[in-house]
């Protein structure tokens, strides 16, 4: 998939961005574009609180049909892409989990900086949303080798914990969920 | 007479109170227990998003129940396409991203279906429940229940249990300010009657994979007295399980203590302090998810996990010992 489709697909589900032949014939035929649409259009109504409604196979297959009868309209898209809107709105959904550990996070900061070589990842969205009198959280990436390890520790911690004994595989969705370019965690 | 009259209200008011407790006990239990009978006992396919911190993932879950015992699939619908086969004898971590594939033993089972863990009197110091009315979640009625923790240490749930199955169809959990750190739901559901055998095959072959397999130390066994202890745990929190085993990936000599207060649980690890940067050190977060390393007398690595807040790991990790 193109990062053209990509940036489009975003701007559909933002309303930003009206159909056009070559986002249509993505649609329809590039698996890929086809998943990221599902993915967006369920992150969606999940934030949205919007899914009451059961999604099936033939989902797509009406939504091809639909993309079918569109007409062919060509049209300026605009910069804000629904992923911008989707961190935005998990963003405050993401500060709440990190302000509590706001204090103790800024009190090492230095040290955690020599420590570890990756990249501040902290997002743009997070950072703008934390009241500017409060101290920033450091968000760190564990390197390889730490996030393997963590891994290793949770594969082991579902097998005997008691979210594990209640739901069998169900908990390894923690690990099934993440790539390591997504996987952020906040270290101090 | 004044003193004998509060001593009276203030009595009447703590029955009152037991016994709202109980009856709601009464009331959360028969759910809780068909949620976990339903989690082992149906065949099913299901899509269901996931989020976290801000992470949104759709993944895909087929369980299987039958002469096989029961065996389970979770695989990524987007991303690397990560997926976890587990049956009554392991579990398989597929990780395409990193070109492995991670194996552990699964965790002993005397029973099937696997009683109910839960012993929920023993949860009333710590938690309260309450049924919270039915809602609507992937098109079928779902009743909801919610779990509050007593103090910091741990998470408030929310859970939305299928009225008819008894699946678990939607869960939220919140931490100490009440808002949620995870969130969880099915957008599609399928149940049959058995569940064809491709569904439960991995979608690689992992021929140019490295795997890595767990295995048991020599002359050690499970559930041997360790000598490692934690001096300070949240209210409720008990020893549960101690193991020792060799980790897949690094093939090291790893010792696994288990405290859990009956609803959430803590992983303990300890092992040899590598000297390298590839050991957890200070707070780590991912979702629900906190941990804590330390260092402990300069060549042991002590590692705590759990689906808990921070400040009962970071109690806890501060406080693991070696009893003399």
């Amino acid at each position: 998939m193109s990062d053209s489709t990509n940036e489009k697909i975003s701007s559909l589900l933002d309303d930003e961005q009206v159909l056009d032949k070559s986002l249509i014939d993505s649609l329809l035929n590039d698996s890929e574009a086809k998943a990221k649409w599902a993915r967006y259009s369920l992150a969606s109504d999940v934030l949205n609180d919007r899914v009451q409604h059961k999604v099936d196979q033939s989902w797509f297959s009406e939504l091809s049909a639909k993309l079918d009868d569109e007409p062919t309209i060509l049209s300026p898209r605009t910069t804000r892409t629904f992923k911008d809107k989707v961190v935005k709105q998990v963003s405050g959904f993401a500060v709440a989990a990190t302000v509590a550990t706001v204090a103790i996070l800024s009190v090492q900061q230095t040290q955690v900086a020599t420590n570890d070589t990756v990249a501040n990842v902290a997002t743009a969205a997070n950072q703008a949303q934390i009241n500017s009198t409060e101290v920033k959280p450091v968000t760190l990436r564990l390197n390889k080798a730490k996030e393997s390890r963590l891994s290793g520790y949770l594969v082991n911690h579902y097998e005997y914990s008691m979210t594990g004994k209640m739901q069998g595989v169900m908990p390894y969705m923690r690990i099934v969920s993440v790539t390591p370019a997504e996987r952020i965690v906040h270290e101090k | 007479m004044k003193n004998k009259f509060l001593f009276i209200t203030i009595f009447l008011f703590a029955v009152e109170s037991v016994l709202a407790d109980q009856t709601n006990i009464k009331q959360v239990e028969p759910w809780l227990s068909k949620m976990h009978r339903a989690a082992h006992m149906s065949n099913y396919q299901g899509v269901f998003v996931y989020g976290q911190s801000d992470n949104l993932s759709s993944m895909k879950i087929v369980h299987s129940t039958d002469g096989l015992g029961e065996r389970e699939r979770l695989l990524s619908l987007d991303g690397t396409g990560r997926e976890v086969i587990r049956n009554k004898n392991s579990v398989t971590c597929i990780l395409p991203d990193s070109k492995s594939v991670m194996v552990e033993k699964n965790r002993p089972q005397s029973n099937f279906p696997p009683a109910f863990p839960v012993k929920i009197n023993e949860l009333l110091e710590t938690y309260d429940f309450h049924l919270s009315g039915k809602e609507m979640v992937a098109g079928q009625i779902a009743q909801k229940i919610t779990i509050k923790p007593k103090d910091k240490f741990r998470y408030g749930h929310a859970l939305w249990i299928d009225e008819k199955s008894g699946l678990l169809l939607k869960t939220h959990l919140m931490n100490e300010n009440g808002k949620a750190v995870e969130k969880f739901m099915f957008t599609q559901i399928n149940y049959m009657d058995k569940v064809p055998e491709k569904l439960l095959k991995p979608s690689i072959k992992g021929e140019n994979f490295t795997w890595y397999e767990s295995g048991e130390p020599k002359k050690e066994k499970a559930n041997v007295p360790s000598k490692w202890t934690v001096k300070n745990l949240p209210t409720g929190f008990k020893a549960d399980m101690n193991r020792k085993h060799v980790m897949p990936r690094s093939g090291i000599a790893i010792e696994q203590l288990m405290y859990s207060d009956g609803l959430s649980s803590v992983s303990v690890f300890i092992e040899k302090h590598s000297g390298k940067n590839d050991q957890i050190t200070g707070h780590s977060r991912m979702g629900a998810i906190n941990a804590c390393g330390r260092v402990y007398d300069k060549d042991i690595h002590v590692t705590v996990v759990g689906e808990v807040t921070y400040d009962a790991v970071k109690m806890m990790c501060d406080s693991v010992y070696l009893q003399k």
